[in-house]
């Protein structure tokens, strides 16, 4: 009993249970309507046939072998075939044998001629039918929409052919396929396929790459007991015989049943190829066994490869055009980065945004540890959980996903919201990012039939059998995203570059204000220095000779003459004061700090002695210092400057109060330890508080309140140093409160 | 051979006048000289055998040559280097007053801002070089 064709098909061992290692290419057998004529490139005797040759050419297998070529055909045919500079140029060969009319198809695998031999449709050849052709070629050049296009050729080549269906496949990245365009037979009872998706498993990837190398594939009859090759194995080699470019190659077990499964009993293929991958297919089926001559298939082979040509140049314009668009929203995001400074408000502020650059719908960054977004669908901390992930990912600059719960399968909380993610990494071993955000699309696929292959319990064990029921099939895609195109990507590193660059500028910008800074501080110490020498040494001057000036003419001067020496001499100890405020204020921040742990009471006291030493008697001071007061890490010489300052500023402007009453409170918050010094003196308008810690501001009449202008900015100077700040409210003539925050890390409590 | 008290350097004619005035009407001393110029004071060093000089006075900050210079000259020659001198400066800068000392000085005044305290200060600074560290 002979084994069924699916054990017999191969001379390997192979194991049907897995069809994506079926060894296609070597089959040992030839679809029946096809002799196969294998010979030596030089010896020209035939080596291999079929054992249907008696049926198409009348010659027995076994007196074929060790035959010349020349006792098979006409010699004019065999110098043709020896002098041909390409095969395909002189295929197919037109061969006679008895009475029939034949069509010989030559190629040379390696060492080996292989002839095949398969009916001739004299039709071809009609004046109607090179009509229709030129019909085909001319609409399918014609033709450059793309979707109008793939209808176009599918109703061409289906009346070239007459098959009873004729549809256009196009694969996704994983090569399921999905018919984009289809044209049938009006007066059959036929299912439209169109809109229906198959399984990559349909078309396996050894199948794929053998429509690279030979563009159109026939399957005349699904039926039809195929030619076994005699010998199956090479002549010198022994190894099976590699029939890569037959053009009647016996066809796979699996996919014949799949075929019959589906009641096609006849197929033809035309591959569409672009950038060398396969795109789709042309895919026809017939009801009824149907051979398609050579000459057709050669023709419907180059109206695949027109389309092939669309495909490619329409890709290479979308590509285009996008790159372009890409680009010059990439030049406007740059140029904002540049006017405002700043990488966050230039590529999320702005008015062209990041998410311009590309087809996302969110997009963020995170730089430096901060994270800034444009749309919000995932929360915060999702998206900080998703960058720490990506820190552990192993990518050279950038990941790309349009379903990011395969990758990362915390996202499976994101369905419905972003799931498409393209990430870049600003700098190599940097965990900063920008990164784009594409929605989730819910999709309803329809199959054509659900996309399983079951395994079958057979005599000789489990084999893979393809899916028998072609019923429509829905199914639910969820977690992802549209893809992300190649432009995208690119668009993505070209912002990458030109951020790294921008952090670098604005790096070495800072390098040189620093340095200009420095500068400026030198200039103002050498300022500072030519101030104490060059101004106090005519101040001493005009003090010194003023005093002689009263010494020696005491007697010829009058009071008046005396009043205006003392003005001299005040205006000068005026000047003093000036000059001792102003080096006081250059002076901070010369030394580092010496912090300790103070307490500030003891400093307060000792200033309020010395303030009251030169108070009048007719009004009260009451000095309230509200116990416990937190103590403060600080510089105890600059907290003594900085109390002295406050505090003679509120014995100051409570001069005219009869009892004044000055209050020191301390409190401790959230983040800052806080001092507060309050008084009921004459205060200021509260608009003018910036202003009040500025050099030389004044905001109480000088002919009343003596002082330099300096003081209240040597005090926020002081709390700048402590990297704390100061902060006033006042309301005119009822009084100022001045409140000092430290940082609390410097802050110590009283409480033990 | 001369046979003075006190000599000082000092730029500022103003000072000077000053410095005079007190040295005279506080009744100090007539026997004084004064360089206005740093260069001349070092070559009065270098040309004199001095005996009795009881102070020398020196301005720090002073056109060509400073008074730091003065002091290393004058410290540095055997034959001067006994006599005392004391800087009066406007600087408050500790690192002036450091390296006056570790110039060899022997005192360091920064010139007050008023009259009456440079009069007081003279007055000390002479009563203690010209009087009592003499006897």
């Amino acid at each position: 009993m002979q084994l069924p064709y699916y054990q017999r098909a191969y001379s390997v061992k192979y194991d049907l249970t897995n069809c994506e290692e079926e060894p296609l290419h070597i089959i040992q057998y030839l679809q029946s309507h096809a002799v196969l004529l294998a010979c030596d490139k030089k010896e020209m005797v035939v080596t291999n046939t079929t054992e249907n040759a008696p049926n198409l050419i009348g010659w027995e297998a076994e007196k074929l072998i060790g035959t010349h070529l020349e006792e098979l055909f006409p010699a004019e045919i065999v110098d043709r075939i020896l002098g041909a500079e390409e095969l395909k140029k002189i295929n197919p060969i037109k061969v006679n044998f008895g009475t029939r009319t034949l069509n010989a198809i030559a190629h040379v695998q390696e060492d080996l001629l292989l002839i095949e031999i398969e009916p001739r449709d004299e039709k071809v050849s009609s004046v109607q039918f090179l009509h229709l052709i030129d019909e085909a070629i001319r609409e399918v050049q014609q033709t450059d929409q793309i979707q109008e296009l793939l209808k176009v050729a599918a109703r061409e080549v289906r009346k070239l052919t007459q098959f009873d269906r004729v549809m256009v496949y196009q694969f996704d990245e994983s090569y399921n396929g999905d018919v984009v365009a289809e044209e049938i037979a009006l007066n059959k009872d036929i299912e439209p396929y169109l809109g229906l998706h198959y399984p990559m498993t349909d078309i396996p990837k050894q199948a794929r790459d053998l429509y690279l190398k030979n563009r159109v594939r026939i399957i005349a009859d699904v039926k039809s007991e195929p030619a076994r090759i005699l010998p199956s194995t090479h002549p010198t080699t022994g190894q099976p015989l590699d029939l890569t470019k037959s053009v009647a190659r016996g066809v796979s077990p699996v996919h014949l049943e799949y075929l019959g499964n589906m009641g096609v009993h006849a197929s033809m293929s035309i591959a569409i190829v672009v950038d060398e991958s396969l795109w789709g297919l042309i895919a026809c089926h017939h009801y009824e066994p149907k051979l398609i001559d050579y000459r057709i298939r050669d023709i419907v082979r180059f109206l695949g490869q027109i389309i092939s040509g669309h495909l490619s140049l329409q890709a290479a314009q979308i590509f285009r055009r996008s790159a372009l668009n890409s680009n010059i929203i990439k030049a406007q995001l740059v140029e904002q980065m540049n006017k405002d400074w700043s990488l966050t408000k230039g590529l999320i502020k702005g008015k062209v945004k990041l998410t311009d650059l590309n087809s996302s719908s969110e997009a963020a960054i995170f730089i430096e540890g901060k994270l800034h977004r444009i749309g919000k669908t995932i929360t915060t901390k999702q998206l900080l959980n998703l960058i720490k992930w990506l820190n552990e990912q192993d990518f050279d600059h950038y990941f790309q996903t349009n379903e990011l719960p395969q990758h990362y399968p915390k996202a499976k909380s994101f369905l419905g919201k972003v799931v498409g993610v393209l990430a870049v990494r600003i700098a190599k071993g940097t965990n900063d990012y920008v990164l784009w955000f594409k929605p989730e699309i819910a999709q309803t696929v329809t199959w054509g039939g659900k996309p399983d292959k079951v395994l079958e319990q057979t005599e000789a064990g489990m084999r893979m059998t393809p899916r028998k029921s072609f019923a429509k099939w829905e199914q639910q895609v969820e977690g992802r995203s549209q893809s992300w195109e190649e432009y995208e990507v690119q668009s993505a590193l070209a912002l990458r570059a030109d951020i790294k660059d921008f952090i670098f500028e604005r790096y070495r910008e800072v390098k040189q204000l620093n340095k200009e800074l420095t500068s400026a501080y030198q200039e103002l110490e050498q300022f500072s220095y030519s101030i104490s020498h060059d101004l106090r040494a005519p101040l001493r001057s005009i003090d010194g000779f003023a005093e002689i000036l009263a010494e020696d003419y005491e007697d010829q001067l009058d009071d008046y003459g005396k009043s205006l020496i003392e003005i001299i001499k005040i205006s000068a100890q005026k000047m003093n004061l000036f000059i001792d405020d102003l080096l006081r204020l250059a002076k901070l921040g010369k030394n580092d700090l010496l912090l300790n742990e103070i307490d500030i009471i003891p400093i307060i006291q000792e200033i309020e002695k010395t303030l009251r030493v030169g108070e009048a008697t007719n009004r009260t001071i009451e000095l309230d210092i509200v116990e416990p007061l937190p103590k403060v890490l600080a510089d105890r010489t600059l907290m003594y400057q900085l109390f002295q300052n406050l505090l003679s500023n509120a014995f100051k402007y409570t001069r005219r109060e009869a009892v004044a009453k000055i209050k020191i409170e301390g409190e401790i918050g959230n983040s800052h330890l806080i001092y507060h010094i309050s008084d009921n003196g004459i205060g200021f308008d509260q608009i003018h508080a910036e202003k009040a810690f500025e050099v030389f501001s004044r905001l109480v009449p000088e002919d009343e309140f003596e002082g330099t202008g300096i003081g209240l900015a040597i005090v926020a100077k002081i709390m700048q140093q402590h990297q704390g700040k100061i902060e006033v409210i006042s309301e005119m003539g009822k009084g100022s409160k001045f409140s000092l925050f430290f940082p609390k890390i410097s802050s110590v409590h009283t409480k033990k | 051979m001369e046979n003075l008290d006190l000599i000082f350097v000092e730029d500022s004619a103003s000072d000077a006048f000053m410095i005079k005035r007190i040295l005279k009407k506080e009744v100090i001393t007539d026997n004084y000289q004064w360089f206005q110029d740093g260069e001349k004071a070092i070559d009065f060093f270098k040309n004199r055998e001095i005996q009795n000089l009881s102070l020398v006075l020196l301005d720090v900050k002073m056109p060509k040559i400073s008074g730091f210079d003065i002091l290393e000259k004058i410290k540095q020659n055997e034959k001067t280097k006994n006599i005392p001198v004391v800087m009066l400066s406007s600087s408050e800068e500790r690192k002036d007053i450091e390296q006056a000392y570790l110039c060899g000085a022997n005192g360091y005044l920064t010139k007050p801002k008023q009259f009456s305290e440079l009069k007081e200060t003279i007055r000390l600074v002479t009563n203690y070089w010209l009087n009592l560290n003499k006897t």
